[in-house]
């Protein structure tokens, strides 16, 4: 289980995070959503272990600060928002850097077969020998989600769960992408992984989170399933707009969600 | 101990003293030689004057291999160039299988030094100085190391006759010149000598005074220091190949234009090697320079 | 989720499509046999007609009577041989730095001296040239003919030193301000330089350009032996810097995030480019080019994966750097050419040409 309790980050003399408590459950998708600037990008980066915070975070009851790099790569694995290459690595070389702190969990031997699984996973099969430079920027970002399932391939290692940190990885997808890309995370966890997802999308939140924290304006203002979670008033004070859920738009105006292809 | 006894005694250590001082001052110019070489059959010369000397001596033949300052006679130039003095190649030198170096002081580096060392090839270093004995110096070293004394004293006194000559030329002028030498004028930028340089050797042999004589080495001057010098003539050397700045080119410096130089127009070009090399043609430098400065004497 | 990649025998055997090891297990095997002709190829080379077979056959006859002349045996083992010693440890450490870098920097065009650590050993070069008969005569008499090395290699880990303290704060190294540091001790050194430029005689001012162009003509074993284990090391080291490297391509948090102790690799990646370079550049003075044109040619042949381009750039560093001194020597025998001129005037139209050609799978 990941925690976070009292959690204050300061960048600077600004106080960007504010006594943040929060706790994603093994086997759940637990999802950060919240305006611009209300602080989930920061709170994902403190649990990345990027920032310095005060208060305490644990993963498996460790506390973060105190984890050496290369414990923490077998707990957990971060999948960023977009990376650029400055070389002209082939996209299988770039997969296999998820195999670095060698503890993917898979068994002997078959660690050499694992980007090809993990690319046929993120449905880039056969792109093995592409180079990554030449790729779109939602191909880019589904080689980095194959890294990141290489690293812990295995959801649970050696009875302990290990951690999906994802932050927006849905950002330069298409909507099969999209879906796709959460389909991995909720396979995940349903194989006893944790997931933490930072989203935009409140209809992929809904349909693929088991919980939900609320952000605004560095503060948690809400936790708990999403069907508590969202509820008209909450959400369009947090997101400063006439929120209503469930609500058909009016008039004839046309609406597709990516819910009903789920 | 008696009076008389303490001052005799006192005479002889005095004496005695004095009688080895006399033996201890180096005899004009004996102590300071070299041994001749033990085969001087392939000689390397590096310095453009040595290879002169060598050649003013009659004993060209022994000659393997010059340096590239060596430009002088044009015989000189048949031999294989072994590169800039300060900066020798070990395997460069030993190729032309010499038995003996001869070399101006500042040769280098000091590892092809070593080597050569390490080859038992003997090595001479000449010290270099801009004035008459130094030449004379450069004359006698080469003669000691050919085993050709003898030529080399004839040599060195007919050179040292005709600088003294050529250097008495100037030895009642009243007013001497001002002489400004410019070694480059690239870029609108004068570099000029100071002490210490062949140029300020030769200017003042020829009777002239250096312009600029507060710095030593070459250095770039700036407008009101050219001012400020107010030479009477402008010394260059003639390099050819398009390098030099021609009058026009001078005189349109605006500080230049404005000293007794610059509104006489007064330049003397000489070449390079001949100006200040510091060898065996050099009393004619001398005479030649001292004639520009002062005009026809004599 | 079974790939049929796992199960059929006949692609257990190729290599996986988008991993080019094998092919630069071959390259380096190629390049690690063309050092080695290119050595012999080196000793038997020079200015003199010495025979570098004769030589070695005298090895092997133990006769009384000399096969071969004092002569040669000198020219053979107390200048050529140190000469490809050096050469080979020369070529190689800046290829490698620039390998290093550029995986550091993450940047194609990075070059060893970034770090400072050229300025650093042009500034302490200058200051023994110029003021080494004057302000820094007791020191040039007591370390001798190694006074030029020794000030060279002093300025460049100095320098490196005062940039990796200024870049790092709270135990956190910032390549971009150690980038923009380098500009400015750059400029700084250069201002230096230059007042003791003006300050310089003739004879000088044609050493220390000498110098700038670099040679391997002094080499001794002395020198061999002095920046030879430093070079050694850092090549030693080549295995522990390629995976970080690798990974930090992806950025320093992701590196970070795989598990790579990523300042601890910046600190000795920084430091010991610096102490290869600074011995490399003060004892053959400044050599430039090999840093960045080995590590690239060799990308665009393996790609950038550091386990084999480390290696593949140490070897191909040698070999190309003992090839220029080879021209160098022979090219206007009995004198010789810096050899910093060689390695650009046949580097830079041959890195035009393959810059042309592989314009459309450039990384830039």
């Amino acid at each position: 289980m990941i925690e976070a309790a009292n959690v204050s980050v300061h960048i600077g003399r600004k106080r960007i995070l504010s006594a943040v408590g929060f706790s994603a459950e093994p086997g759940q998708v637990t999802a950060i959503v919240g305006p611009n600037g209300s602080g989930k990008s920061t709170l994902i980066k403190a649990l990345c272990g990027d920032l310095s915070y005060e208060g305490s975070i644990t993963f498996n009851g460790r506390e973060l600060a105190k984890l050496q790099p290369a414990e923490a790569a077998g707990m957990r694995a971060v999948l960023p928002q977009s990376i650029t290459l400055s070389f002209p690595y082939t996209v299988r070389e770039v997969v296999r850097l998820g195999l670095l702190r060698g503890c993917s969990g898979a068994l002997d031997g078959q660690d050499e077969h694992l980007p090809e699984r993990a690319l046929a996973k993120v449905d880039l099969a056969g792109f093995a020998g592409r180079f990554y430079q030449e790729l779109s920027g939602g191909e880019q970002q589904r080689v980095q989600l194959a890294r990141v399932l290489c690293q812990v391939w295995t959801p649970v290692l050696e009875g302990r769960p290990r951690y999906l940190l994802l932050d927006e990885p849905v950002s330069s997808l298409d909507i099969k992408h999209q879906l796709l890309v959460m389909r991995i995370a909720r396979d995940f966890a349903e194989r006893g992984g944790g997931v933490v997802a930072v989203l935009h999308d409140l209809n992929l939140m809904a349909a693929f989170a088991d919980r939900v924290l609320v952000m605004e304006k560095g503060r948690s203002v809400a936790q708990g399933k999403p069907a508590e979670v969202m509820r008209d008033e909450l959400l369009s004070e947090v997101f400063e707009c006439p929120l209503k859920v469930g609500a058909v738009p009016p008039g004839s105006t046309l609406f597709v969600l990516p819910q009903a292809a789920v | 101990m008696s009076n008389r006894r303490r001052r005799a005694g006192f005479a002889k250590v005095m004496g005695l003293a004095a009688l080895l001082m006399i033996s201890l001052e180096p005899a004009h110019a004996q102590d300071d030689l070299p041994p001749a070489f033990d085969d001087p059959s392939r000689i390397v010369t590096i310095g453009g004057s040595l290879t002169e000397i060598v050649f003013a001596l009659g004993e060209e033949e022994r000659l393997v291999a010059r340096d590239s300052t060596s430009t002088f006679p044009p015989e000189a130039m048949q031999l294989p160039d072994i590169g800039y003095m300060r900066q020798l190649s070990p395997e460069g030198v030993l190729s032309v299988s010499p038995t003996a170096i001869l070399a101006l002081e500042g040769s280098g580096p000091p590892e092809t030094i070593d080597v050569l060392a390490k080859a038992s090839i003997p090595l001479v270093l000449v010290p270099e100085s801009f004035d008459r004995e130094g030449i004379l110096r450069k004359i006698r070293f080469a003669g000691a190391v050919l085993g050709e004394n003898e030529k080399a004293e004839k040599l060195a006194a007919a050179v040292s006759q005709e600088i003294g000559a050529a250097e008495a030329l100037t030895k009642d002028v009243a007013l001497r010149k001002k002489v400004l030498f410019i070694l480059s004028m690239q870029g609108g930028r004068v570099l000029a000598s100071g002490t210490g340089t062949a140029a300020d050797g030769i200017i003042r042999m020829a009777g002239g005074i250096n312009a600029v004589g507060e710095f030593p080495g070459y250095k770039e001057l700036s407008e009101e220091a050219i001012i400020e010098a107010q030479p009477d003539v402008i010394l260059m050397m003639k390099r050819g190949g398009g390098l030099d700045a021609d009058d026009s080119e001078l005189f349109a410096n605006a500080a230049i234009a404005s000293t007794p130089a610059g509104q006489n127009k007064a330049v003397i070009r000489m070449d390079g090697s001949y100006l200040l090399g510091f060898g065996p043609r050099t009393a004619g430098a001398v005479r030649d320079l001292a004639t520009a400065l002062y005009g026809e004497t004599d | 989720m079974f790939s049929a990649q796992m199960v059929s025998p006949r692609s257990l055997a190729k290599a996986p499509e988008g991993d080019r090891s094998a092919r630069a297990r071959l390259v380096l095997a190629v390049l690690a046999l063309a050092l080695l002709f290119v050595a012999a190829l080196s000793i038997a080379t020079g200015a003199s007609d010495a025979s570098a077979l004769g030589v070695i056959q005298g090895w092997f006859h133990q006769s009384g009577e000399a096969t071969l002349s004092d002569r040669d045996r000198l020219i053979v083992y107390d200048i050529r041989l140190p000469r490809i010693v050096l050469g080979i440890l020369v070529g190689a450490g800046l290829a490698v730095s620039g390998a290093l870098m550029q995986g550091l920097f993450r940047n194609p065009l990075a070059d060893p001296g970034i770090v400072g650590v050229s300025a650093g050993a042009g500034l302490g070069a200058i200051a023994m040239i110029v003021l080494g008969g004057t302000a820094l005569q007791p020191l040039a008499a007591i370390l001798g003919i190694y006074a030029l090395p020794l000030a060279a290699f002093a300025g460049g880990l100095a320098a490196t030193l005062i940039l990796y303290r200024v870049a790092t704060r709270r135990g956190q190294t910032s390549i971009a301000t150690m980038l923009l540091a380098g500009i400015a001790l750059a400029a700084l050194a250069g201002a230096l330089s230059g007042i003791l430029i003006y300050v310089a005689d003739d004879r000088q001012l044609r050493d220390l350009t000498f110098w700038q162009l670099g040679s391997l003509g002094g080499a001794t074993w002395a020198k061999i032996f002095a920046a030879g284990p430093i070079i050694l090391a850092t090549l030693a080291a080549t295995p522990f810097f390629a995976r970080g490297l690798d990974s930090l391509a992806l950025g320093e948090p992701s590196a970070r995030h795989l598990g790579v102790p990523v300042q601890r690799l910046k600190m000795f990646t920084i430091l010991s480019v610096a102490a290869a370079t600074g011995a490399a550049v003060a004892v053959s003075g400044g050599i430039g080019f090999i840093g960045i044109v080995v590590p690239h040619l060799l990308r665009l042949l393996i790609g950038p994966g550091n386990r084999y381009l480390l290696p593949a750039s140490a070897l191909l560093g040698a070999s190309l750097l003992l090839l220029a001194d080879a021209v160098s020597r022979t090219v206007v025998a009995p004198a010789e050419l810096p050899i910093g001129i060689v390695t650009a005037v046949f580097g830079a139209p041959f890195f035009f040409w393959v810059l042309l050609r592989r314009r459309g799978i450039l990384d830039l």
